[in-house]
């Protein structure tokens, strides 16, 4: 019975190292303040959701999910195409209010704030991933691929001009880099993943709605790509593991049921704030967000 | 002498075996210890209504204590209105802790969220809080004792056009699962009758409703139904009184607090709304004691409506577990049995969805008082 506890716990560390490796992406590698990525997550789940509640199979609905996400991320490059640092975070952040509000007041297709209930579980090639045990293998193997993609990237020499251009853009396009189609593919690649994300999300929890894609989901995620150290995925991945467990261990301290809210948190964040106290770069941070 | 002293101590010995055998065969028997997990926001935009809750199925709990024959542990877990972190909750709850009854949820997103699971692990699920009509078909094993939206909204629509002879009503509504439910209702039962003339949303944490409530005066309706809180609606009130927009104005059970007083004044004057049979202030028994007991165990009053719920839930719970012990199906089956529980909610019946429809009786607001209105 115990193990239905920790399958649950590393179906969310897979969705979530999916979601904070692609962030790392746009942050770390390519040095864009990307505050809008839980809105592809939202766009993601909401188009995984509403295909398959309309018998679309996963597998469609699944890329559809990363894909659609993906035009998305194309889209706020062109409109986010002069904004730099600060600027840039704000305008995504406000990407991330307004897809929120579609979400929220485009009732005849999102059903607004009452959500979408009763997402089927997905299922590839007349196999149903019913069970959480085969939803975790699902879920393992896609974050593995995705893994494997954002490292092939970068590594490649597109990765090296996306740290280029973090590290100094003028210099690269002095290079003859067209440095705005660079951050325009890593944003959209960003994006796709986090689509797919949220298609997981979507078919895993089975409910879906605005609530769960505001700027407060926003943090934990941008917590541990800061935490793990910009431009390292190891080191993400090592934060999505601890960031995700550390809640759930916090569970087993035996704290008085009247504080055991606030308690937790409060421990929470103070084992955040030691972490940044001692490792001031995250894990295995290569460079600092300026 | 050596003898003696011998005999004595196989004596004393003696007898302490046989008292300790005594004590084995007729100690009155202890009944197994059960878990029953607690799933609430205590923590949060929502924490005011989880605590409250809490400090109800606390007290419930403390007398339960006395009670010999029932022997129940609470483990709480914090779900933050978040539904992500509500399946966690649940999910240690039932595969660590191994509860096989869970009291749970304020916010009906995170009650959604659970729904699937304790379905599957036939779990039985009593929420003190969530709204959402969703619920009500999420499953078998899963029951709630707060009013259903539907109950009160179409009361207060009835009393509209029946008692108040009214056709054109606004409506205002927060823009939220509750919002958009309580407006749907209300309007599918008002337009059997009247004609409902305009709709507008605002967001929760909203202060300026202007633009709203003139949109609505340009409709003239004859009244404004408002589904949300007290803190927005007593400013909505406000300001409408402020722009001339003199109606008559309705409203649920959200509205009744002394913020409404302090914030729209004379202008909360004649409000009509719904409200559970739950009164601090009722003469009736059982209330005037849990509120005693509240009074002296927390030194305030039980403000939500909440409190009660969860108090009533957790000694629902108790009942059915002394009749079945930790048989969940039986529980179950009890549960859908309960019938008229004088409740300190109101009368508490689950219906075959496992719903309850409380009674509701209709207040206003005379001289500064909330007060139960009196139909001509």
């Amino acid at each position: 019975m115990i193990e239905a506890y920790f399958i649950h716990l590393l179906i969310l560390i897979g969705i979530y190292i999916i979601l904070a490796i692609s962030l790392q992406l746009t942050i770390g590698f390519t040095g864009l303040l990307n505050l809008g990525h839980i809105a592809f997550f939202a766009i993601g789940a909401y188009t995984a959701a509403l295909l398959t509640l309309n018998g679309t199979p996963f597998i469609i609905a699944f890329l559809l999910a990363g894909i659609f996400a993906m035009i998305f991320g194309f889209l706020l490059s062109f409109l986010t195409k002069k904004l730099k640092g600060d600027y840039l975070a704000l305008a995504t952040l406000a990407f991330t209010f307004v897809i929120y509000s579609i979400a929220l007041n485009w009732t005849g297709l999102t059903r607004g704030p009452l959500g979408l209930p009763g997402i089927p579980k997905p299922s590839l090639f007349g196999f149903g991933f019913s069970s959480n045990f085969s939803f975790l293998i699902l879920t393992l193997i896609i974050a593995l691929i995705s893994y494997f993609i954002i490292k092939k990237i970068v590594n490649s020499p597109f990765g090296k001009v996306l740290e280029a251009i973090r590290d100094d853009e003028l210099a690269t396009k002095v290079l003859g880099k067209n440095t705005f189609k660079m951050k325009s593919y890593a944003l959209a690649i960003s994006a796709f993943f986090a689509g797919i994300a949220g298609s997981l999300y979507a078919h895993y929890i089975t409910f879906i709605d605005p609530s769960s894609f505001t700027l407060l989901q926003l943090i934990p995620i941008l917590v541990i790509v800061i935490v793990g150290g910009l431009a390292s995925l190891k080191g993400t991945i090592i934060a999505t593991i601890v960031l995700i467990l550390l809640p759930e261990l916090l569970r087993f301290v035996g704290f008085p049921s009247s504080v055991v809210g606030p308690a937790r948190q409060i421990l929470y964040a103070l084992i955040l704030i030691l972490i940044l106290i001692y490792k001031p770069k995250g894990f295995y941070g290569k460079v600092e967000l300026e | 002498m050596m003898k003696n002293k011998q005999f004595g101590m196989v004596l004393t010995f003696l007898i302490i075996v046989i008292l300790v055998i005594n004590l084995i065969i007729f100690m009155p028997k202890q009944k197994e210890e059960i878990k029953i997990g607690v799933i609430l926001p205590l923590s949060g935009n929502a924490a005011v209504y989880g605590v409250s809750a809490k400090e109800g199925i606390d007290l419930a709990l403390e007398e339960l204590s006395t009670d010999e024959s029932i022997k129940i542990k609470l483990i709480y877990e914090d779900s933050q209105c978040n539904s992500e972190k509500a399946v966690s909750a649940a999910r240690k709850l039932i595969n660590v802790n191994k509860v096989k009854i869970i009291i749970g949820h304020i916010c009906s997103n995170a009650a959604m969220a659970v729904a699937p699971i304790v379905e599957e692990n036939k779990v039985i699920l009593l929420s003190p809080g969530a709204s959402s009509t969703d619920l009500t078909n999420a499953g078998d094993y899963i029951f709630r004792n707060r009013q259903t939206i539907s109950g009160e909204v179409s009361k207060i629509a009835e009393i509209a056009y029946k008692k108040f002879d009214i056709n054109k009503v606004a409506i205002i509504y927060v823009n939220n699962e509750y919002g958009v439910n309580a407006k749907g209702i209300f309007k599918t039962e008002f337009e059997e009758e009247g004609q409902i003339v305009s709709t507008e949303a605002y967001e929760q944490d909203a202060t300026d409703f202007k633009t709203q409530l003139t949109k609505i005066k340009q409709q003239e309706p004859e009244a404004i139904f408002l589904a949300g809180y007290i803190k927005e609606s007593a400013i909505i009130i406000k300001q409408a009184t402020e722009l001339g927009l003199e109606t008559q104005f309705f409203s649920t059970l959200g509205i009744e607090g002394q913020e409404l007083l302090d914030t729209a004044g004379e202008s909360a004057e004649g409000i009509i709304y719904t409200a559970p049979m739950f009164d601090v202030k009722s003469d009736e028994r059982i209330i005037k004691e849990f509120v005693n007991k509240y009074k002296i165990k927390y030194e305030k009053e039980p403000t939500y409506v909440f409190a009660a719920n969860g108090y009533d839930a957790l000694k629902i719970l108790a009942l059915n577990i002394k009749k079945c012990d930790t048989n969940t199906e039986c529980i179950k089956k009890e549960l859908y049995n309960t019938k008229n529980y004088p409740g300190v909610s109101g009368t508490t019946t689950f219906d075959e969805n496992g719903d309850v429809n409380k009674p509701v009786m209709i207040k206003t607001v005379k001289n500064g008082q909330f007060v139960p209105y009196e139909t001509k």
